[in-house]
């Protein structure tokens, strides 16, 4: 009695391990995760969703993929980094200057902290690298676990198939992941118009592409087709939005909830960040309960504006900015960090820049919250 | 003699090409697969009795760093072979060194020849809108997608002028032979503040020389064979969207193949133009044929592979296409929403020709 009682336990037991097991296998954003190796052809966008995946954004083979960095040790605050001529130790590691290599994105486990870059070569081999304690290691793309799916073109011009294979690609120019989206903007070779992409996440055969037409009214006159070039997610006023800068330097905003397959959303401009100049990267911050919007440019300082200020700024600019080499709408700080290519939250009150120096130098180093 | 000294020759290239697996070839220290010098090949004789491959490491010789190259070591019976992570770069020196004492250091400057060049910069006109929005660069095999900016000059008289937008991420096609490069569309834009502030990138009345040094690199990081240089001269701006209706036909006789020609009266977007028609016969299937671009892309020939036969016949076009402001067969690149209404949003549209007896 006592030993059938014994075994009836271990039965039980084995039963709701294994009922656990598929539960969390089912439940588990990496289910359909296998192992093997992508074909990445180039990394040109990078962005972290949650447990360690990191998406990458392949404009070449017009994928998405979604690595299993296994990198989910939760760490709360972060190192300082500080390398000076970080392209020339990245170039000497793989036996080549600096003038060889381009740097394509970098990106901040939100969990481990670690940044994570990606790189081209001169013979345009994509790499995928992890910083850990200022020394570079490579992160290898062989027998991992991933996911992937394609960008593919959602909206067939003519089904009958008459027009032949196209020469247009989708260069990605940024990848966010918020809640169960990947959010995909792109850039194509052939036409100065608008790609905005919403993936669902886990990918399966039967996800939603929502294909947006962005546009934002310029002063009231001019409609301007024009793609983003970064952008990122955020809540103001309770209601979830994308911020995105254009190649044109203007800061539109468009309402999450808006961005349905097929829509066309027009945008609301809110703030004229100067010419000459194009939008890099785009990060928020935390400091004492206010949020910040951070952006980097081409050929401005870091800009800084305060959620308090898009939240309160109703209207869209309607008018041509008054004064030359002046700004409008809403108000922002610009710091004296010029030519930053590369920016990422590093922690709650750490962020870190990839700023190519007044001595020429291209350095990595962390932003403390004396710069909030 | 001559004749067993043929022998030996055919004898040893046989032994040279019969190492490891075929489609590996060594060329002294380095090693060429696919294409591509992918790595180090260390014989075993240049390396100690019994060494660990572990404390093998190679550097670039010029290294502030004293950092080591990564790579992969594998090892066959008679070397040592070191994949390095990333091609290997030409004209640079490496230091091979075994447990931080130096093996050999290796010159990677192989006796290339350049073997690319550019083919052409479309627009191919000399005279070029005020507005114009885009410039292809083709070449004849894949180049290096890093800085491809900075290897061109644009000079306007004896100025240097920067007309490019700079973006972080460049626009090739998939096998990376064509680059598109825009003129700042906020400048081209009317009333966008680059435009208030800075004016056109290119101006009406100007001349201009745009240089190609043959510095730019291929993928091998070679040189181009030869630099190339395209003057052209601006003319005024283009807003007007382009009207198949106004385009003129020249209609092939029946039983013939000659070509149907298609004259724009203006060149017409390069690239948009290769995949823009399609001609439907008047059982509504699709003619093959081959499309051929002439004078400075006003014109496209259209050769049939079958004799034409009486009927009416639709030439399809994408709305997509653009002329060279980047005014498409819908809308205006820059619409003034209080003038210009958008009415066709269609995909294409069908212009029809008819072929008698």
């Amino acid at each position: 009695m006592k030993k059938s009682k014994y075994t009836l336990f271990i039965v039980v037991l084995v039963m709701a391990i294994a009922i656990m097991a598929m539960t969390y296998k089912t439940n588990s954003i990496k289910s359909n995760f296998t192992m093997g190796t992508p074909e990445v052809q180039s990394i040109n966008a990078l962005a972290f969703g949650p447990e360690g995946i990191l998406f990458i954004g392949d404009s070449k083979s017009a994928m998405i993929y979604a690595l299993d960095t296994k990198d989910m040790e939760k760490v709360s605050e972060a190192q300082e980094v500080e390398v000076t001529k970080f392209d020339e130790l990245v170039a000497t590691s793989l036996g080549t200057t600096s003038d060889k290599i381009s740097f394509q994105d970098m990106v901040v486990n939100p969990d481990s902290k670690k940044i994570y870059f990606a790189v081209h070569t001169e013979d345009n081999t994509p790499l995928l690298f992890q910083l850990n304690n200022g020394e570079i290691q490579p992160v290898s793309l062989e027998k991992v676990s991933f996911a992937q799916t394609e960008i593919s073109n959602p909206v067939p011009e003519d089904a009958q198939d008459k027009w032949g294979r196209s020469q247009r690609v989708m260069t990605i120019s940024d990848l966010q992941y918020d809640d169960g989206k990947v959010l995909v903007s792109g850039l194509s070779n052939m036409e100065f118009g608008s790609t905005f992409r919403s993936i669902s996440f886990p990918f399966s055969d039967d996800q939603e592409h929502a294909t947006l037409e962005i546009y934002h009214a310029a002063h009231g006159q001019y409609e301007t087709h024009a793609p983003i070039q970064t952008f990122t997610t955020a809540k103001l006023n309770g209601e979830k939005y994308i911020i995105a800068s254009y190649t044109c330097t203007p800061l539109v905003l468009f309402p999450m909830n808006e961005l349905k397959s097929g829509a066309h959303v027009k945008g609301r401009t809110v703030g004229e960040m100067g010419n000459r100049n194009a939008p890099l990267d785009m990060i928020t911050m935390e400091k004492e309960g206010e949020s910040y919007l951070f952006m980097a440019n081409s050929n401005r300082p870091v800009m800084k504006v305060k959620f308090d200020d898009l939240e309160s700024y109703k209207e869209s600019l309607t008018e041509p900015v008054s004064e030359r080499f002046s700004s409008e709408g809403v108000p922002f700080i610009s710091y004296p960090m010029t030519n930053v290519l590369q920016m990422d939250k590093l922690d709650d009150k750490q962020f870190v820049l990839l700023q190519r120096k007044n001595n020429g130098d291209l350095d990595l180093w962390t932003a403390n919250d004396r710069w909030l | 003699m001559v004749k067993s000294a043929t022998y030996v020759l055919v004898v040893l290239l046989c032994f040279s090409c019969t190492r490891d697996t075929p489609n590996r070839v060594y060329w002294d220290h380095f090693l060429f697969e696919n294409g591509k010098y992918t790595g180090f090949n260390i014989p075993n004789y240049e390396l100690p009795n019994d060494y660990n491959p572990k404390l093998i490491k190679i550097y670039l010789s010029e290294n502030q760093r004293n950092v080591s190259i990564f790579g992969n070591i594998s090892l066959t019976d008679s070397s040592l072979i070191f994949r390095t992570l990333a091609p290997l770069s030409y004209g640079m020196s490496y230091k091979v060194t075994y447990h931080d004492i130096l093996v050999n250091e290796l010159k990677f400057d192989r006796d290339l020849e350049p073997s690319t060049e550019l083919l052409g910069i479309y627009p191919s006109a000399d005279t070029l809108p005020e507005n114009l929005l885009k410039f292809y660069f083709h070449f004849s095999q894949p180049m290096s997608q890093t800085h491809s900016l900075e290897k061109l000059l644009v000079l306007s008289d004896e100025d240097t002028i920067q007309p490019f937008l700079d973006l972080p991420s460049e626009l090739w096609n998939l096998d990376r032979t064509v680059l598109t490069l825009w003129l700042d569309p906020g400048r081209i834009k009317r009333e966008l503040v680059p435009n208030r502030e800075s004016g056109n990138p290119l101006i009406k009345g100007k001349s201009y020389r745009l240089i190609v040094p043959p510095s730019w690199n291929d993928a091998q990081g070679l040189p181009l064979i030869e630099g190339y240089e395209k003057a052209f001269y601006v003319d005024e701006r283009d807003d007007e969207l382009p009207v198949p209706q106004n385009w003129k036909l020249i209609i092939p006789k029946v039983n013939s193949m000659d070509p149907l020609l298609i004259d724009f009266h203006e060149p017409l977007d390069y690239s948009l133009l290769q995949e823009s028609f399609v001609i439907i016969n008047s059982d509504s299937t699709k003619m093959e044929g081959e499309f051929e671009l002439m004078t400075n892309e006003k014109l496209l020939k259209f050769s049939p592979l079958n004799n034409w036969k009486t009927g009416e016949y639709n030439i399809l076009i994408k709305t997509k296409l653009e002329d060279l402001s980047g005014n498409n067969l819908n809308r205006p690149f820059d619409r003034d929403m209080t003038k210009v209404e958008v009415t066709n949003e269609l995909p294409f549209v069908s212009l029809g020709f008819e072929i008698g007896d």
